[in-house]
């Protein structure tokens, strides 16, 4: 068997990828699925950690994740229509309206 | 070479390989896909874990439902023209991106974790079988949960309704 | 002797009762009716009180209520009624009484009519609870209490800059004395461990001399500054920026007598210190011939008095400083009538020449006012020590005791008699008779003063004249106060030590009966010359401002530097200006510029410039790029985690 380190490890390097996602893209709908990498990363996490603990808690939680990606999506996605039916641009580096 | 590590390291490999894609492809399409490919390889690794069901739900949700979202998006969407990825930004992140790496590895691995507290050893999991065990549980413990859950599905289905559609009863109403 | 606190306690209640209902309901005749009537009874259980004492020769220590335990000390608040206390009381509320009936018709038509009538009574209350006080925090409630009462009656007028400036000095320049008095009072308390004036009297033998001494050094200090003397007075003459009733009252009469009243009533504490006397001797004889040149040059009618009044304080504690305690006291009684007199003759003046101060502006208006004249010229020549007024019987002892005791003290004292009597009719020449240089505007309007303002004059005049005849009777009466052998509280050891320290006057023998004291005066050399001293000022004053052989003017040019320094009273007022008001005023400002300035400034708007600085800093971080937001998000985990790990 793979030790579980590994599977953290891993979960590790997805979660600082989409985080440099969400920085460096410019694309506001890229930035949304560089989030979707994280969450990614989270729920390898935790199955992970279910299988060193032997419990299944952590699976649970992959779910509710799962629901909550959904959620987030429609909404994220939502929102995306909105600013740009109101912009007419997706990009971030006109949505600076909090520039001081 | 045991089966399972070779599936680790493969989808393991495979899931870091279309990360970058997501990140680095400047065509927003390509990204979707190195997208669907990686969900595709964290539920592998999931079997590779003995976690059926969340593997099978990350394919059926995560793989098709919520990619299919973005695709529509993407649809209506423009082709985005300009350049897919800020230099400065890069430059700025890379190393903090690459020291919060090494710290969350490190807090992941020599953390003091609890160990094998749990009842579901692989004995119990392979008599009972693991879809069986996270239903239990999620229809136990965390029903209410559970049920807040369904409410927050409402809720942002309601809010993406209100937040997608065009706005024409305001119109209207402004007509009147 | 119950009866006895109803003195101090009537004028309080009088001055609560206009306090409280002064503006509303008692306005302009009440008010001063209600504090008449609170210091007449006191005037009048004071006097009940006096026939007892001075029928009996006992004394009284009322302790009415436990004000303050300190320790196994208990200071209360008490009445000390012995001959002393009495004489100076009866003085203080009777003389109070005529100026309180004067004040009624002065303050007429004045828009703080009842509250002027407040603070008199509330300073009759002050000053009786300093006389009657039977120890020194009590009398030192009283002294404050004067203070403060004479400091809200100097800026009774408080719309005049001049009046508002002279309250506050004289408020700070008594503050300096008082400073020294209460340490004197706590150095007392420190050595005897009581305060009681009784108690610390049978203690003194036991302490050291020169603990003694800086005790009653002390205590005088605070008597130099509440009794405006040399170098303290500087507050007095501008105190009479105040109503005039005001200037006769507290700056003439009673509280700059509280000074002399003090040294009198702890006699054996002075007594036992040679250097003490010594010092009381230099500073009234200074201030007595200084204050006497002073007034002489001067062209202000209530300045003038009140340098006199300066003068004559000097001769009272000149005499105490001789160790003539009894004559010191007299001169007190008698100078308190006439003294008021003479500024009540001034205040009157003032109302008919609308208040109008410059002697030289005015002239001729004796005719119109023959009573106030006359009461004038009593106070006149009773100040000038001409027979048979009260104060040729009060002063002249002092000035006879003098000679026999230190020609020096005699050679000042006789010179300031001769100045006294010179500036004073050099005033009642310039105001009531010479030529006609009053404005004519004025000149028709002058009027005599209405009957409440008369009659006072008329009272005082008559004590002024009779006064003096009683001398025996006062010497025989404050026999039990301030003569050692016969004071009865006092146990042997300390009469033999005050009665030594009292030892430099024994030698000096006056006449205690007021007609063989005349006849003597007008049959030897010494008295003689005194007398021909009074008349050759007045007669001199006479000739320069009446006949006009002499033109002061040319005397001026003659003589100008002494008529500079005498007009700019002998530089204390720039001196003390040059070394306290400008010192001070450099200290500030240095303080202002270095520490308001510098550092307090500094650090207030530093940390505002700080503040806006940063905040200009930080800004940068407000790109409104979400990129920028969740990179610094990223800092922030990398550090936290970084602390995290590092830390534990």
């Amino acid at each position: 068997m793979v030790p579980y380190e590994y599977y953290v490890v891993l979960s590790a390097l997805l979660m600082v990828l989409g985080l440099v996602g969400v920085i460096i893209r410019k694309n506001i709908i890229a930035m949304l699925i560089s989030t979707e990498l994280m969450l990614n990363a989270v729920n390898i996490a935790f199955v992970a950690f279910d299988f060193k603990l032997q419990e299944v808690a952590g699976q649970v939680f992959v779910f509710f994740i799962l629901t909550i990606a959904a959620a987030e999506a429609a909404v994220g996605l939502g929102l995306i229509m909105a600013i740009y039916r109101m912009k007419k641009d997706v990009s971030v580096e006109k949505l600076t309206e909090l520039k001081f | 070479m045991d089966l399972s590590v070779i599936a680790f390291w493969s989808f393991s490999t495979l899931a870091v390989l279309s990360a970058i894609g997501v990140v680095f492809f400047k065509n927003i399409i390509y990204s979707v896909l190195s997208l669907i490919s990686t969900l595709i390889m964290v539920s592998g690794l999931f079997f590779t874990l003995g976690a059926e069901l969340v593997g099978a739900l990350q394919i059926l949700i995560y793989a098709v439902a919520i990619v299919v979202f973005y695709v529509l998006v993407i649809s209506t969407v423009p082709e985005y023209k300009g350049k897919a990825i800020d230099p400065k930004y890069m430059l700025l992140s890379l190393p903090v991106g690459f020291l919060l790496f090494l710290e969350l590895a490190y807090v992941s691995v020599y953390g003091a974790w609890a160990s094998n507290t749990g009842i579901f050893k692989p004995e119990v999991l392979n008599e009972i079988g693991n879809v069986k065990a996270v239903s239990t549980i999620l229809f136990t413990k965390f029903l209410f949960p559970f049920e807040v859950a369904s409410l927050i599905l409402l809720v942002a289905m309601i809010g993406a309704i209100i937040l997608g559609r065009k706005e024409q009863v305001m119109d209207e109403e402004e007509v009147k | 002797m119950e009866y006895l606190w109803v003195i101090p306690f009537s004028p309080l209640i009088a001055f609560i009762i206009i306090g409280l209902f002064g503006y509303k309901l008692l306005r302009e005749p009440l008010a001063g009716i209600v504090a008449v009537i609170g210091v007449g009874i006191a005037a009048i259980a004071s006097i009940i009180g006096f026939i007892d004492v001075a029928t009996t020769g006992n004394y009284y220590d009322l302790k009415l209520y436990t004000w303050l335990p300190l320790g196994d000390y208990k200071v209360s608040v008490s009445l000390f009624w012995d001959p002393l206390s009495a004489l100076m009381t009866c003085v203080v509320t009777c003389v109070s009484t005529f100026i309180f009936i004067f004040a009624t018709g002065y303050m007429k038509g004045d828009p703080s009519y009842p509250r002027f009538f407040a603070y008199l009574s509330l300073f009759v209350f002050m000053m009786l609870m300093l006389t009657l006080g039977d120890n020194l925090i009590q009398l030192f409630f009283g002294w404050e209490g004067v203070g403060l009462a004479s400091y809200l009656l100097i800026g009774f007028w408080h719309y005049k800059k001049s009046a508002a400036d002279a309250s506050f000095e004289s408020f700070i320049v008594n503050r300096v004395g008082d400073w020294l008095f209460l340490l004197g009072v706590l150095l007392a308390f420190v050595t005897f461990g009581t305060l009681d004036y009784l108690d610390l009297f049978n203690k003194l033998p036991e302490a050291g001399y020169w603990t003694v001494t800086a005790i009653a050094l002390l205590l005088f200090g605070g008597a130099v500054g509440k009794s405006a003397q040399i170098p303290l007075h500087i507050w007095l003459p501008n105190a009479m920026e105040g109503p005039t009733p005001v200037s006769a009252l507290i700056h003439a009469a009673t509280m700059v007598a509280a000074g002399v009243y003090m040294v009198a009533r702890v006699m054996p504490v002075f007594a036992a210190s040679d250097l003490a006397l010594d010092v009381v001797l230099f500073v009234g004889t200074i201030s007595a011939f200084l204050a006497a040149t002073m007034g002489l040059v001067q062209n202000d009618i209530k300045r003038i008095i009140a340098y006199s009044t300066l003068s004559q304080l000097g001769y009272m504690f000149a005499a105490e400083g001789l160790g003539l305690f009894g004559e010191g006291m007299f001169h007190l009684a008698s100078h308190a009538v006439f003294k008021a007199l003479l500024f009540l003759c001034a205040g009157s003046v003032l109302i008919a020449l609308h208040h109008l101060l410059d002697v030289q502006k005015m002239g001729q208006i004796g005719k119109y006012m023959p009573i106030t004249t006359g009461a004038f010229l009593v106070g006149a020549l009773s100040l000038a020590g001409i027979p048979p007024f009260s104060g040729f019987f009060s002063k002249d002892p002092i000035i006879e005791g003098a000679y026999e005791i230190n020609w020096v003290v005699w050679v000042f004292l006789w010179l300031g008699a001769g100045l006294t009597a010179f500036y004073i009719f050099r005033l009642f020449f310039l105001a009531f008779f010479d030529g006609d240089r009053l404005d004519p505007h004025i000149r028709k309007h002058v009027h005599e003063s209405p009957p409440q303002m008369t009659i006072p004059l008329i009272v005082l005049a008559t004590g002024a004249v009779l006064l003096g005849f009683f001398k025996e009777f006062f010497a025989n009466f404050l026999r039990p106060s301030l003569d050692p052998m016969s004071m009865t509280f006092l146990n042997e050891k300390t009469k033999i030590l005050v009665e030594e320290g009292l030892s430099r006057s024994h030698h000096v023998h006056i006449h205690e009966n007021a007609w063989e004291f005349l006849v003597h005066s007008l049959t030897s050399p010494l008295g003689l010359l005194t007398l021909f001293t009074a008349l050759g000022g007045i007669f001199v004053a006479y000739i320069m401002y009446q006949v006009k052989i002499i033109n002061p003017a040319w005397l001026t040019q003659m003589f100008k530097p002494i008529y500079l320094t005498l007009w700019n009273k002998w530089f204390f007022d720039l001196i003390y200006y040059a070394i306290f008001v400008y010192g001070y005023y450099k200290v500030s400002r240095f303080l202002w510029k270095a520490g308001d300035k510098i550092i307090i400034d500094g650090i207030v708007h530093g940390s505002g410039k700080t503040a806006i600085f940063s905040g200009n800093v930080m800004k940068l971080s407000q790109t409104g790029r979400i990129s920028a937001y969740v990179l610094q998000m990223a800092i922030g985990m990398l550090v936290f985690l970084s602390l995290f790990i590092f830390l534990t």
